[in-house]
């Protein structure tokens, strides 16, 4: 039996079902054959290479520009907006005598806050001729906290309190009751009449251009500057809004505001407007 | 796939060692039928006996610096053999059986009178894994029995039960295959 098994096989041969040698190629050299074996995936290649440029410049590039663009405003802002110069400080608490509703409100409104800090960079470059150039980079990260506080109505007057954190306070920049009471008492009685139907506030950016007249405008947050003034209007009340118009007088003291009181007939619908020097906030009550 | 131009072993051989794809491609070309026959009695199917073609042509081409002479086709029909084990030693379950209780076949070569290969190789293919390695190595290879214990890491009692074992499942089968024809 042995040796019929071994006559038997001797000179078996058969055919594989499949190339094997192709196989055996893209392991004996796996750089040549794996390129053309894999091409289809090159395209997904390469988009991944790419994406993850894009993300190495995003993440790594673009937040020094941020802070770059942040420390020209802090440079550029001072004479007009003491509030975002590290060197300058506004009015640590103002008080305005004011009509206020007859609901008891004690709230506050607080805006972003963040440490205030500058750095400097020296780098030297040497050039091909010899000479040495010098990089000077230096960065300002802004900051700012403010607090408003509004007392109950049984006082009787808007009391906007606000601090600076980490930054020395200087002589306030004076706002007369008298200046602020034109804006803020027709708003508050304007809207106080509609408080029982309270219909969202919206904030409008307006092109600095038309800072007097905020007719164009787009929707959007409230924004100063490049700073983010975070204010939910949606929530505010007449004495929240009276104390947000007086901050905003008090920034801008020598801009003028507008406050619109707009009744439509037609609609029966009543439309509350403060403008102010780059953005206004608008609020309709009633029905279309 | 078309056979080229027929190179003695040396040529084939030298020319592996410097690494050249033609020289490997044409060493391929003149023995992978062969070699995947014997492959095709190791395996349980078609495609196991290709995987085993394809790792044993790798490995003769890593270690073709090791040959020193000698018949190229045995040098690789060893490597082809020592794959077809390595493949199957981990499904491989080598049944323990004493060398006194091993079966004492006696062995019926008119079994095989009038078949051909493949239906041999069709009966051999349906053994167990362990049978079948054993039956391959000592009936047709010729290697024995403490060769195989060394080959597969099993003692030389259970290589000897485990053909015992082979020959009467073939013996019984091939009848019935005899039968039928």
């Amino acid at each position: 039996m042995k040796n019929l098994f071994q006559e038997q096989f001797e000179d078996f041969e058969d055919e594989p079902d499949r190339d094997v040698w192709a196989a055996i190629e893209v392991e004996l050299r796996p750089k040549q054959a794996g390129i053309f074996a894999y091409r289809k995936y090159m395209w997904a290649a390469a988009a991944s290479v790419a994406m993850l440029f894009g993300i190495g410049y995003f993440s790594i590039y673009l937040p020094k520009n941020q802070a770059v663009e942040v420390a020209h405003q802090a440079v550029k802002v001072p004479e007009n907006e003491p509030i975002i110069s590290p060197e300058k400080t506004e009015a640590p608490e103002i008080v305005a005598s004011e009509t206020m509703p007859s609901t008891p409100v004690q709230t506050v409104v607080q805006e972003t806050v963040s440490p205030t800090k500058a750095t400097q960079s020296v780098k030297r470059i040497k050039t091909a001729d010899g000479r040495i150039l010098i990089e000077k980079t230096e960065t300002y990260i802004v900051t700012e906290k403010k607090t408003y506080e509004v007392e109950p109505e049984t006082k009787k007057q808007v009391q906007v309190a606000q601090s600076m954190e980490k930054q020395p306070v200087q002589s306030p920049t004076l706002v007369t009751p008298e200046e602020i009471k034109p804006a803020t008492s027709a708003v508050v009685a304007a809207v106080a009449q509609a408080e029982q139907k309270s219909e969202p506030w919206k904030v409008y950016n307006v092109p600095s251009q038309a800072s007097n007249a905020p007719t164009k405008s787009v929707k959007t947050t409230a924004k100063r500057q490049g700073n983010n003034t975070q204010l939910d209007l949606n929530n505010t009340n007449p004495v929240q809004l009276a104390s947000f118009a007086s901050q905003q007088l008090n920034k801008v003291a020598n801009t003028p505001v507008k406050v619109n009181y707009k009744e439509n007939k037609k609609t029966n619908q009543v439309k509350y407007e403060i403008g102010f020097k780059d953005f206004k906030i608008v609020r309709k009550v009633g029905k279309k | 796939m078309q056979l080229t131009a027929t190179y003695r072993d040396e040529e084939l051989v030298k020319g592996c060692q410097n690494n050249e794809p033609r020289m490997q491609q044409a060493l391929y070309k003149q023995h992978y039928r062969k070699m995947f026959g014997v492959c095709l009695r190791y395996a349980e199917n078609r495609d196991d006996a290709a995987d085993i073609l394809q790792d044993g042509f790798v490995q003769v081409f890593k270690y073709i610096d090791s040959f020193r002479g000698g018949s190229l086709e045995g040098w690789i029909r060893r490597i082809m053999v020592n794959m077809a084990i390595a493949h199957y030693r981990k499904k491989a379950r080598f049944q323990t059986t004493d060398i006194e209780t091993a079966y004492n076949v006696k062995e019926d070569e008119t079994a095989l009178s009038g078949m051909s290969s493949q239906e041999i190789l069709k009966v051999i293919q349906e053994l167990p894994t362990g049978y079948r390695t054993v039956f391959n190595l000592y009936e047709i290879e010729g290697y024995t029995h403490p060769e195989i214990s060394e080959m597969i890491g099993i003692s030389v009692g259970t290589s000897k039960s485990q053909l015992s074992r082979a020959k009467e499942m073939l013996r019984n089968k091939l009848g019935v295959a005899t039968n039928e024809y």
